[in-house]
């Protein structure tokens, strides 16, 4: 279909010393052009690995990465080398970390950073190119670009910095921007102010934007549609407004429903033993021993995503069972 | 505006020189390490202006002067040719730091880019590049020197290609370590993000944080280098008579040792003191550059 960015069957492993594990396992996700699409799960949940696998930044060994297609405007990522990637990173994708206080690499000042990127990508230079440099820093709306460009990452607060990302992320001119977590490590307010201005510049670029948060409700404030993954598995996908008013999957009620009932915070975690060791090797739903909902089917097979309703699709053998 | 902003910087930069010299002098050992490379690079500059003799440098003046005892006219005394060991010592000073210098330099640049290449590389590479490393390492510096020399054939050029020969394997190493913890940072996988080519990954943002160990070590491979140098052309494998290099002067004075104990012991100090000027001030830079010891 027209979908942007589609993954169809991807398969994410890492070898370690006790065997191959299996991190991500995903049949489909698509991404409209110009959409922001929220990807929540706990954490460990493959959601960064995810990340890394479509821009290929992860080094195999020990990764392992099979499938069909991660498909980016047209172009499958999978069969691209090195080289085609180099091109496309940048060009096409970029992508903001969740750690704003070690992206930026201490030994240049900002303006030499965004300079650097602005002159190989836009192939600027001179006063132009220093305009630009403030210009950017103007639109991520940095105090004082002027004397701000001239500082070291060090003389900058968390959330100056994560502006600055933002700004060297998009000073490519990307079409798509995979932000992880950007605002994880930034207090409440910043985290507001982060959050608007990264809604304002995807209206203002038109850029397609995979949001990825632990949060589920950060990213119904921002996102068109969201995805939950669970143990690398994509559980629920649909729009922002059909799966928050309605979470089909047991685990994203869960996900949804602890956070504003319980008070201590710490109940966005799934009940039950959260066991690492073996669920990659788990036959059926990588969910059956903690959840509540068990069926006949939920050992055996793996569940795939049906749709329950106009855009809204889960993979659980308890809700389609339910309802077909 | 702008010119406010100009003088902005330069007041920050003027600010942070004064720090560094701050810092680097606070130690009383190292501020007068600082003092005596000071006077060293200047003595290094100035030897045929300040040598009171500077026709002694090389050839023979007067062989009724021979090895005369340090008086006021040859304060450290003449040699066997009746040469003044003081101005010799002076422009030594000049050939020892610029062996030292070009030495470190030869080795710098192959061991530098050599271990970059080797922490950013794939196993194969990164396994090959290290394994040749090793096996320089397993070889004393000393005694891979002396072959090169010898291969080579005595001469102070041979000598200090031969020390940057022997020498690599130690900036390789260090390089490799640093490259290692550097490049899984978040900010180099960012500039993968935005499609940076490795070579530039490697070269414009990994080595650029490595610059403070460099300088480190190399400051205080200096004094070795300048003691290897010695060693060289004490054993005949480095400058060649008549140059007044310190390690020759003191090779020569073996036959006079007994009775003229100044021709022996004003070279072995001058040596004595430039190694440990080059080792205070290696320390010194250490504490400085690195900002968990500097406050202390």
């Amino acid at each position: 279909m027209g979908s942007f960015l589609g993954i169809r069957n991807l398969k994410v492993s890492f070898k370690t010393f006790e065997g191959t594990k299996n991190v991500i396992d995903l049949e489909a996700l698509s991404i409209q052009k110009g959409e922001t699409f929220g990807l929540v799960g706990e954490s460990g949940a493959g959601k960064s690995v995810l990340a890394y696998s479509i821009l290929k930044l992860l080094s195999s060994p020990p990764a392992i990465i099979s499938g069909d297609a991660v498909e980016l405007d047209g172009d499958n990522l999978l069969a691209k080398n090195e080289r085609d990637m180099m091109n496309i990173r940048g060009r096409k994708v970029s992508m903001i970390f969740q750690d704003p206080m070690s992206s930026l690499n201490p030994v240049f000042t900002i303006g030499d950073q965004l300079s650097n990127v602005l002159r190989k990508n836009r192939r600027l230079s001179g006063k132009a190119l220093k305009q630009e440099v403030e210009a950017m820093l103007k639109l991520v709306q940095l105090p004082d670009p002027v004397q701000s460009a001239r500082k070291y990452p060090h003389e900058l607060s968390g959330g100056q910095r994560q502006r600055v990302i933002i700004a060297l992320a998009l000073s490519c001119d990307p079409q798509f921007l995979i932000a992880d977590e950007p605002t994880r490590n930034l207090d409440v307010t910043i985290q507001a102010q982060i959050l608007k201005l990264i809604v304002e510049l995807q209206r203002k670029m038109n850029v397609t934007i995979l949001y990825i948060a632990n949060n589920p409700e950060l990213v119904s404030s921002i996102c068109d549609k969201m995805g939950v993954l669970h143990r690398g598995r994509l559980i629920e996908v649909g729009s922002v407004k059909s799966v928050m008013s309605n979470p089909l999957h047991p685990y994203t009620s869960i996900l949804l429903h602890t956070d504003s009932k319980e008070t201590d915070g710490t109940a966005r975690e799934a009940p039950g033993e959260v066991s690492m060791e073996d669920w990659s090797q788990l036959t059926g739903c990588r969910f059956v021993n903690q959840c509540r909902c068990i069926v006949e089917d939920c050992k055996m097979g793996i569940p795939t995503l049906k749709q329950v309703a106009d855009d809204h699709y889960v993979a659980c053998h308890y809700v389609t069972g339910r309802v077909g | 505006m702008n010119h406010s902003h100009l003088l902005k910087s330069l007041f920050a930069r003027i600010r942070e020189a004064r720090l560094t010299l701050f810092l680097l002098t606070r130690n009383r050992l190292t501020l007068a390490a600082v003092i005596f490379a000071l006077i060293l690079v200047l003595v290094a500059l100035l030897a045929p202006y300040i040598a009171p003799h500077p026709n002694h440098f090389y050839g023979v003046d007067s062989l009724e002067d021979s090895l005369q005892p340090p008086s006021s006219r040859y304060i450290f005394g003449t040699d066997e040719q009746g040469r003044d060991i003081f101005s010799r010592i002076l422009y030594g000073t000049r050939l020892s730091l610029v062996t030292a210098i070009l030495s470190i330099g030869l080795a710098l640049l192959i061991g530098v880019p050599l271990g970059a290449i080797a922490g950013y590389s794939n196993r194969l590479i990164d396994e090959i590049i290290m394994r040749i490393t090793d096996i320089f390492c397993g070889f004393p510096a000393l005694l891979l020197a002396i072959t090169v020399a010898a291969f080579l054939g005595p001469s102070l050029p041979n000598a200090m290609l031969a020390i940057g020969i022997s020498w690599w394997p130690l900036y390789t190493r260090l390089i490799y370590g640093q490259v290692i913890s550097l490049r899984e940072r978040q900010f180099v996988r960012a500039a993968k993000v935005i499609g940076t080519h490795p070579l530039k990954i490697i070269f414009g943002h990994i080595l650029p944080n490595c610059i403070a160990p460099l300088i480190v070590q190399a400051s205080l491979d200096m004094g070795s280098v300048i003691l290897v140098v010695s060693a060289l052309s004490f054993l005949g494998l480095g400058a060649q008579p008549p140059t007044p290099d310190w390690g020759l002067m003191i090779s020569t004075s073996r036959n006079y040792f007994l009775e003229s104990w100044w021709y022996s012991v004003f070279p072995g100090l001058a040596i004595f003191v430039t190694v440990l000027t080059f080792n205070l001030l290696g320390d010194g830079f250490r504490e400085v550059l690195d900002p968990k010891t500097r406050n202390r």
